[in-house]
């Protein structure tokens, strides 16, 4: 097992090394950079070419982009990221709270999409073709078919006429004041949570329906095990493994996957940064960004990996 | 239905008219269609016929698994011990499967679970209906897997299934049926799944402990090969019906019914002359949904009257306990054969 885990580690470097250089080449490849951004947003006269091309020298883009590559990778080896090319602020500063907003919301919504999806993924698998199987579809369906930020649009319009009562708007840091946070916070997270339970429970059902045919649950039973026992001990970490994927891929998409979202809960997350850096060329902040998702998104298949294995020995032992 | 007196002192099964049938998209299915059988304490009996007779949903119905809401069992008694196992509540049965009545199924391969240890899955049954500590249940777990010749126990109680061969796999399957030490063991094909060689060794394991720990056995099989080295007594099932019953020896000296008859010539053997090739039965078993008017084998049957397309010919003894269901039974040819010979 540990031999299992420190191998998929190592495996996560050269992706990662892999996602820097892409990333690096094809912000280049994009028609306009960040100076033309800057200077010729709008009106786009008014700048001579020789002050756009001091600016490009003293953000160091005159150079080769080999050595760009260089500079630039060297520094991320070492943790220091650089500064934003449009605001000149360190590039840390910048991700940092906003990070540690996304990932408080990813991580609350993946724990409202699995407290939902498990109970009723597995209740509706159980009571398979009855009313309640059907209520936990169409409840699963209205998930899927409703867009999170639409969902977040009349839960703050039910607060507010029903309740005449409007969630905190500004964001406050958890460690500074948990209740506060938790009371901007929850709203998202439900409605981004309840969404991507649709997904997880109608997998559950589905995996949970497969496992409950297969012969070692007859085995189960005819040994005289408690229902319970049976569902727990031999259904669910059999039928755990696709949930997981469904659930693991999920969170890591959350993370820079939410602009409008935020924008209705008026959260300042990365999935807006993504977009202003974008759009604004800001190749040092862009280039950070891609690699924390990627990186979030690559460390997240491997505690995948590392659960599938805790999960399925056949796994483990190969 | 009729209620019969109390059963023979020595039955420890006693499956009376047992009626089990499947709702399909088809129509109903009459899998199990009034099938009388018995078992002695002790005894081993076969259940022996075609896929789709009503063999695994005998047992299925004895254990009270059969599938709901498509299949029910729509009439008759399962005394076991005396008393009707159809009467039990569901949390009654669950009580006696695994404790009383153990099960050995016929796909290793898929029958233990792939992500619990070896050792979990045997020692849970023990946990439940005897009440042990997870130490009793480990050193009974120690214990059976001895009796079912698996070297080496500690350290294969931690492993995963996996990492055990189909054989080793049926070996486990059986240790787990035995460590509560039931009375019954339903066995539903346990060798169909596995290698020639390794098939006499599982059956040899498993007629030696029906003897030694004196569990009565009832194996399905459609082999009567297997019969004949380890059963005493022979049920032959034909469309939800039994066409044939009687001692190993008795049935295969002299089959009294065209089926039991043509089953037996499909059969390799070695004590006769090579022939040019075996004789399989003519045909497909029958559709359950709409079987034909008088005896269902009867449109494979090479010795059919007129009279079996009528009448449904009754189960009756022909001699000795022997009985078949078959209006022409005096009138088959002879058979002559000492069943020990007949190869497994």
């Amino acid at each position: 097992m540990l031999r299992f885990v420190i191998h998929r580690f190592l495996l996560m470097i050269p992706t990662l090394v892999g996602v820097a250089v892409i990333i690096f080449l094809l912000l280049r490849v994009i028609p306009g950079d960040v100076v033309e951004a800057k200077f010729m947003s709008g009106e786009g006269s008014g700048v001579s070419a020789e002050v756009l091309q001091a600016e490009r020298a003293r953000l160091g883009l005159d150079k080769p982009v080999w050595e760009q590559f260089a500079i630039w990778f060297w520094g991320v080896l070492k943790f220091d990221f650089g500064i934003s090319m449009w605001t000149g602020g360190p590039i840390s500063e910048e991700i940092e709270l906003r990070f540690a907003l996304s990932l408080q919301v990813a991580l609350m919504a993946t724990i409202v999409a699995t407290l939902l999806a498990l109970p009723l993924g597995i209740i509706a698998a159980l009571k398979q073709d009855t009313w309640v199987d059907y209520a936990v579809r169409i409840f699963s369906i209205a998930g899927l078919a409703m867009p999170s930020f639409w969902l977040g649009i009349l839960m703050i319009l039910g607060f507010l006429i029903i309740f005449e009562w409007l969630p905190p708007m500004i964001y406050t840091p958890f460690w500074v004041d948990p209740w506060q946070n938790m009371l901007q916070l929850i709203w998202p997270a439900l409605a981004v949570g309840y969404r991507y339970s649709a997904v997880a429970t109608r997998m559950t059902r589905s995996s949970m329906l497969e496992v409950l045919r297969e012969d070692y649950i007859r085995t189960a039973r005819a040994k005289g095990l408690w229902l319970k026992l049976i569902l727990v001990r031999h259904a669910l970490k059999n039928a755990m493994l696709p949930v997981v994927t469904v659930i693991g891929l999920e969170f890591a998409f959350l993370l820079g996957g939410l602009v409008v979202t935020e924008q209705v809960f008026n959260l300042n997350g990365l999935g807006l940064l993504f977009v202003q850096a974008i759009s604004r060329r800001d190749y040092t902040l862009t280039q950070a960004l891609v690699l924390l998702v990627a990186a979030a998104f690559i460390f997240v298949n491997f505690a995948m990996d590392v659960m599938y294995a805790w999960l399925d020995p056949r796994i483990r032992y190969r | 239905m009729n209620e019969r007196t109390a059963p023979a002192p020595d039955l420890l099964l006693d499956v009376r008219d047992l009626h089990t049938e499947f709702a399909t998209s088809n129509g109903i299915v009459r899998a199990v269609d009034g099938v009388s059988w018995d078992v002695r304490a002790g005894e081993t009996v076969a259940l022996v016929g075609e896929s789709g007779c009503g063999k695994s949903v005998s047992a299925l119905s004895i254990m009270g698994l059969i599938s709901k809401p498509a299949g029910r069992i729509t009439g008759g008694q399962i005394l076991f011990k005396g008393s009707d196992l159809l009467k039990r509540s569901e949390e009654e049965m669950r009580k006696i499967r695994g404790r009383e009545i153990a099960m050995v199924f016929q796909e290793p391969m898929t029958s233990l679970n792939p992500v619990l240890t070896v050792g979990r899955q045997i020692t849970e049954a023990c946990e439940i209906h005897l009440g042990h500590t997870p130490e009793q249940a480990h050193a009974r777990a120690v214990e059976v897997l001895g009796l079912v010749g698996i070297a080496d126990a500690e350290r294969r109680l931690k492993q995963y299934p996996h990492q055990f061969s189909g054989g080793m796999r049926q070996r486990l399957m059986i240790a787990i049926a035995l460590s509560c030490e039931p009375a019954l063991i339903l066995a539903d094909e346990p060798t169909t799944a596995l290698d020639v060689t390794i098939q006499a060794q599982i059956l040899d394991l498993m007629k030696d402990l029906s003897r030694r720990l004196g569990v009565a056995t009832l194996i399905i099989t459609h082999n009567l090969g297997v019969v004949a080295r380890y059963a005493d007594r022979v049920n032959v099932m034909y469309a939800g019906k039994i066409v044939e019953r009687g001692t190993a020896r008795e049935i295969y000296a002299s089959p009294r019914h065209p089926y039991t008859l043509g089953l037996l010539r499909s059969v390799p053997r070695l004590d006769e002359p090579k022939r040019e090739r075996l004789a399989p039965i003519q045909g497909q078993p029958p559709d359950l949904t709409r079987l034909p008017p008088g005896c269902s084998f009867r449109p494979r049957c090479g010795y059919a009257v007129e009279r079996c397309a009528e009448e449904v010919p009754p189960l009756e003894r022909v001699a000795g306990t022997q009985h078949s269901a078959c209006w022409e039974k005096d009138k088959l040819p002879v058979r002559a054969a000492k069943p020990e010979k007949v190869p497994a």
